[in-house]
C-alpha cells in the first residue's frame, strides 16, 4: 500500500492531536490493572485475624478443614495487603489438603487460583471456574456469588467487554445491597469507576471513586482507599482540575502500608506527571523504579506498562536508541498479554515514536492499529449500552427499596393481625366492611391527588430511614387522623340512636382496633419520639406501651435530651426493639433493665433480663444476628452473657 | 361564647372537627388554618379564646407555633389536638407552652369539656394522660437505683474480687463485668471502686 507524502503529513498532525488528547491513557490504565488484583481483596478481615490464621496454618501439620476454609475465606476477602503478594504461596500450602468431600474449600481455592492465573494474562481458567460453579447450589452464599461475579467482571473489563463487565459489577452491587454490611459497596463502586474510566466518563469516575473512598475510609479498607484515591486523582487530572487532582494524589500518598501494586502505581503516575511537566529525567527515574518493582513482583502487565512509558520518555529525551530497545521489549510483552488498553497505549506511543524518528510508514501502521482498538472500545454504542445499564440498575435499586418497605409493613401487619384475630372475628360486621370500603376509596382518591404521594415517589432513592420516617408520619397523621375523626363521628351517631345497636358497637370497636394498628405500624416504622426528641424519649415510649403485667421494665440513662447522630439513634433504637421482642417472645422474664450510659469515650447499651437464658439454635438467633449486624455498622463491641435460668445480658459498646 | 381557631394540615379532619363543634351553641369557630404559618398569620389580627393545634404540620409545625405564642405572651389558650400519645410527647408540648392536650380520637363531649376547661381554668389534661406522665416521672425517680445483678457485682467488689474473678463467679464475661462496674459508678456518682466499697458499707449492703 502506498501513501502520498501529503496524506501522511495530515495523518501525522492528526496523530499529534490525538496524542495530546490521550495523555490520560498512560495513567488510567492503572486502574484497570488494579482491578483484577483488587478483586482478590476486600472487606472485613482484620489483619490480626489473618496473621493468626496464617500462623496456625504454618504450625499445624494436618490442619482441619475449618482452618483451611477460614484461611481461604480470609484470603479471598482480606484487606490485608501482604495477603495478595503471597497468594501463590498460600495456594501451595492449602493444595495438599483439598479433598472432594469439601466442595466449598475447593471452590474458594479455585477462585483464588483463577485470579492468580488471570493476573498473568490468562483468563481461560476464570471462565472455567465460573462455568463450573455458577449453577452449583452449594455455592449459594451471597459472598461466594460476589467473588465469582467480581472475577468475571474484572476479566471482561480487561478484555474490553465493558458493557459485560459493568453488568457483572452491577450484579455485585445488587448482591451487596442485600447485605446489612454495606462495606462491600466500596469495592463495587471502584470497579464501576474503572469501566467509566475506559469510557472516558471522568465525571462518573470521580463520583464513584469518591463514594468508594468514603466508604473504604470509614471501614478502614486501605486497599480500596488507595485505589479510589488514585482513580479520583487521575479523573480530576483528566477533567483538568489540577488542584483537586493534587489534593487526591496527596491523599493517596498519605495512606500508609501500601502494597506493591499501589507503590508501582504511584511511581508510574509520578513518571507520567513529570513527563507532562517535560522533566524527562525525573520521569525516567520514577518509571525505572516502577519497572523494578513490577519485575520483582513478576507482574507482566506492570512491566509492559513501564517499558512502554519508559521508551516514550527516552524518545522525548532524545535517546532514540534506548527508546527503540525498550519499545521492542515492551511491545513483545504487551502483545503476549493482549490486554486491550495496554496494547492501545503501546500502539499510540510507538506511532509517535516512528513519527519522531521520521519513519512515517511505521508510524501510520501503528496509528491504524491504535485506531482499530480504540474504536472497538469507546464506541458510541458501548457508551449508550452502559448508560442504559446504569439506568436499569438505579431503577432496580428503587424497586428493591420499595419492596423492602412493603415487606416490612406486611410483617408488621401480620404480627398485629395475629394478636387481634380473635377480637376482630367478633367485631368484623358487614357494616364496618362497607364503611371501610367507602373510607378507603375516599382516602385513596385524596391520596392520589396528594402532592405528597409525588414527593414520596421522588424521594425513594433517599435513604431507607428517611422513607420510613415519612411513611410513618403519613400513616400516623393522615390516616390516623382521619380514622380518629371517623370514630368521633360514629360516637355522635351512636348517641343519636334510639335503641342500642350491636352493629354500631362492633363497628366502633373495629375502628378503635384499626386506629391502634395504624399507630403501631407507624411506630414500628419510625417512632415520632425518636425523630423529635431522641433515643431516650423513644425508648421510654417503647417501654410505656408495654403491658405491665407482662414484664416490669426499667430504663436508666444519663443521656438526657442530648442527641446522637441520626444513624446511631436509629440503629440503637432498633437494637432495643429487637432485644425487647426477643425477651417478650422467648425469655419468660419478670424484669427487664435497659441502661444507656454515656461514658468518657463510649456509649454503653446494656439490656438485661432475668429470664430463662438463651437456648442455642432457637428463633432468638435471628434477632441476635440482626443486633450483631447493627452493632458492626456502628463499629461497636457486642457481647452476650447468658446462663440457664440466670437471664441474659446484651452488652453493647459504641464509640462516641 | 368561646371563640375557637382550628389549625390542622388535613382538610378532612379540620372540616370534620369544625362540623362537630358546630353542634354546640357555646362555641364559635372563628377560623381554620392549614398549617402553622397560617395560624400565626390569623393570630396576628385576631385573638380567639382557644386555639386547637395539631403538631405535625408542614413547614411551620405545632411546636413552633407554641413557642412563638409563648414568646409573644399571647392570651389565646392552646389545646393541642394530636395523634401522638406518649409521656415524652406530652411533657415536651407542655414545656413548649401548651395549655391542654387531647388525643384526636377523643369523644365529642370530651372535646367540648377540654375547650371549656382550657378557656376557664387555663389547662386541661385527660386523667389517663396525667396518669401516664406521672408514672413516667416516678420511673425517672427510680433512676440511680442499681439492679439486682449490679448489686451482686458490688458485693463481690467489696469482697475484694478482681474483675476476672467476679466474671467467673457470676458466669459473665469480663467485658460485661467491667461495663457493670462503670455503670454502677456512674449511677451512684462515685469515682472509683474504693469509694464504691465505702458506699456499700455505709448502706449496710456488706
Amino acid at each position: 500500500m502506498t501513501i502520498s507524502q501529503k496524506d501522511l503529513s495530515s495523518f501525522m498532525s492528526l496523530i499529534i492531536a490525538v496524542c495530546k488528547l490521550h495523555l490520560g491513557f498512560r495513567l488510567y490504565h492503572l486502574a484497570i490493572i488494579a482491578l483484577l488484583v483488587l478483586s482478590v481483596t476486600t472487606i472485613y478481615a482484620q489483619d490480626s485475624t489473618y496473621k493468626s490464621l496464617m500462623e496456625s496454618l504454618d504450625t499445624e501439620s494436618s490442619p482441619s478443614d475449618d482452618l483451611l476454609t477460614s484461611v481461604l475465606e480470609e484470603t479471598i476477602i482480606s484487606k490485608s495487603l501482604n495477603a495478595r503478594d503471597s497468594l501463590p504461596m498460600i495456594l501451595d500450602k492449602v493444595k495438599p489438603f483439598l479433598k472432594d468431600s469439601n466442595k466449598r474449600m475447593q471452590f474458594l481455592y479455585d477462585v483464588i487460583n483463577s485470579r492468580v492465573v488471570a493476573m498473568q494474562g490468562n483468563f481461560d481458567l476464570v471462565f472455567e471456574v465460573y462455568n463450573a460453579y455458577q449453577q452449583d447450589k452449594s455455592i449459594g452464599k451471597t459472598d461466594d456469588l460476589m467473588h465469582l461475579h467480581t472475577t468475571m467482571g474484572a476479566c471482561d473489563a480487561r478484555k474490553g467487554n465493558l458493557v459485560k463487565a459493568l453488568e457483572w459489577y452491577q450484579k455485585v452491587l445488587e448482591l451487596c445491597e442485600t447485605k446489612t454490611d454495606k462495606s462491600c459497596l466500596a469495592m463495587g463502586y471502584t470497579s464501576v469507576a474503572t469501566i467509566h474510566f475506559a469510557l472516558k466518563n471522568y465525571e462518573k469516575v470521580k463520583d464513584y471513586s469518591i463514594k468508594s473512598y468514603n466508604i473504604a475510609d470509614s471501614t478502614g479498607n486501605t486497599l480500596v482507599k488507595t485505589r479510589a484515591s488514585t482513580n479520583t486523582a487521575v479523573a480530576f487530572l483528566e477533567l483538568k482540575e489540577y488542584k483537586e487532582a493534587e489534593k487526591w494524589f496527596l491523599k493517596n500518598l498519605s495512606i500508609k502500608d501500601q502494597d506493591t501494586l499501589s507503590i508501582f502505581t504511584n511511581y508510574n503516575n509520578m513518571g507520567v506527571l513529570y513527563e507532562e511537566l517535560k522533566d524527562y529525567d525525573k520521569a525516567i527515574s520514577y518509571l525505572e523504579k516502577a519497572l523494578n518493582i513490577s519485575k520483582r513482583w513478576r507482574n507482566e502487565q506492570g512491566q509492559a506498562r513501564a517499558y512502554i512509558n519508559l521508551a516514550r520518555n527516552h524518545n522525548k529525551n532524545g535517546s532514540n536508541r534506548e527508546a527503540e530497545k525498550l519499545y521492542a521489549i515492551g511491545l513483545k510483552k504487551t502483545e503476549a498479554i493482549g490486554t486491550f488498553d495496554v496494547l492501545r497505549d503501546a500502539y499510540l506511543s510507538m506511532s509517535q515514536f516512528y513519527e519522531s524518528t521520521e519513519n512515517p510508514t511505521d508510524a501510520l501502521e501503528y496509528f491504524k492499529k491504535y485506531h482499530d482498538i480504540n474504536d472497538s472500545i469507546a464506541s458510541e454504542n458501548q457508551r449508550k449500552a452502559v448508560e442504559q445499564l446504569e439506568i436499569k440498575y438505579e431503577t432496580q435499586q428503587k424497586e428493591n427499596e420499595l419492596l423492602k418497605l412493603s415487606k416490612q409493613k406486611q410483617e408488621d401487619e401480620l404480627v398485629i393481625a395475629r394478636q387481634n384475630r380473635r377480637v376482630r372475628q367478633l367485631s368484623f360486621g358487614l357494616g364496618a366492611i362497607a364503611l371501610f370500603g367507602i373510607l378507603g376509596f375516599v382516602l385513596f382518591r385524596q391520596r392520589l391527588q396528594n402532592k405528597k404521594q409525588q414527593e414520596l415517589i421522588l424521594a425513594i432513592s433517599e435513604t431507607q430511614s428517611e422513607e420510613r420516617k415519612r411513611i410513618a408520619q403519613d400513616l400516623h397523621d393522615s390516616i390516623g387522623g382521619s380514622l380518629a375523626l371517623t370514630k368521633s363521628k360514629f360516637e355522635v351517631a351512636k348517641k343519636n340512636l334510639k335503641a342500642p345497636s350491636i352493629e354500631m358497637d362492633s363497628a366502633l370497636e373495629t375502628l378503635e382496633q384499626t386506629t391502634q394498628q395504624v399507630r403501631q405500624i407507624s411506630h414500628n416504622l419510625m417512632p415520632g419520639e425518636l425523630v423529635r426528641f431522641g433515643l431516650v424519649a423513644a425508648i421510654n415510649t417503647l417501654l410505656e406501651n408495654l403491658n405491665e403485667e407482662e414484664i416490669n421494665a426499667q430504663f436508666h440513662s444519663n443521656q438526657g435530651e442530648e442527641r446522637l447522630e441520626p444513624l446511631k439513634e436509629i440503629q440503637l433504637y432498633r437494637i432495643v426493639q429487637e432485644a425487647l421482642q426477643n425477651v417478650l417472645k422467648h425469655a419468660r422474664a419478670n424484669n427487664l433493665f435497659i441502661q444507656l450510659n454515656k461514658h468518657q469515650e463510649h456509649l454503653t447499651l446494656m439490656i438485661e433480663d432475668d429470664g430463662k437464658g438463651i437456648v442455642q439454635d432457637s428463633e432468638e438467633g435471628m434477632g441476635l444476628k440482626n443486633i450483631k449486624q447493627r452493632v458492626q455498622l456502628l463499629k461497636g463491641i457486642f457481647t452476650i452473657d447468658s446462663a440457664p435460668e440466670r437471664g441474659t445480658i446484651l452488652n453493647i459498646q459504641i464509640p462516641v | 361564647m368561646i371563640s375557637v381557631l382550628i389549625a390542622d394540615d388535613h382538610q378532612l379532619f379540620r372540616q370534620g372537627i369544625a362540623a362537630m363543634l358546630g353542634d354546640f351553641d357555646q362555641l364559635e369557630i372563628v377560623g381554620q388554618a392549614a398549617n402553622g404559618q397560617e395560624a400565626l398569620d390569623i393570630l396576628e389580627n385576631t385573638t380567639p379564646d382557644v386555639l386547637l393545634l395539631d403538631i405535625e404540620m408542614p413547614e411551620v409545625d405545632g411546636f413552633t407555633v407554641l413557642k412563638t405564642l409563648k414568646k409573644k405572651k399571647s392570651p389565646t389558650k392552646v389545646l393541642v389536638l394530636t395523634m401522638h400519645h406518649s409521656s415524652a410527647f406530652v411533657q415536651n408540648i407542655v414545656s413548649a407552652g401548651a395549655d391542654g392536650y387531647l388525643k384526636k380520637d377523643s369523644d365529642q363531649n370530651i372535646l367540648l369539656t377540654a375547650i371549656e376547661q382550657v378557656n376557664a381554668s387555663g389547662s386541661y389534661f385527660p386523667p389517663e394522660t396525667t396518669q401516664m406522665v406521672l408514672q413516667s416521672l416516678r420511673e425517672k425517680n427510680k433512676q440511680g437505683v442499681v439492679t439486682p445483678r449490679e448489686k451482686e457485682v458490688i458485693l463481690l467488689i467489696v469482697e475484694g474480687l478482681t474483675t476476672k474473678e467476679i466474671a467467673e463467679r457470676l458466669f459473665l464475661s469480663k467485658h460485661t463485668v467491667e461495663s457493670h462496674r462503670q455503670n454502677i459508678l456512674l449511677k451512684l456518682e462515685l469515682k472509683n471502686s474504693a469509694e464504691l466499697v465505702k458506699y456499700a458499707l455505709k448502706k449496710g449492703w456488706a
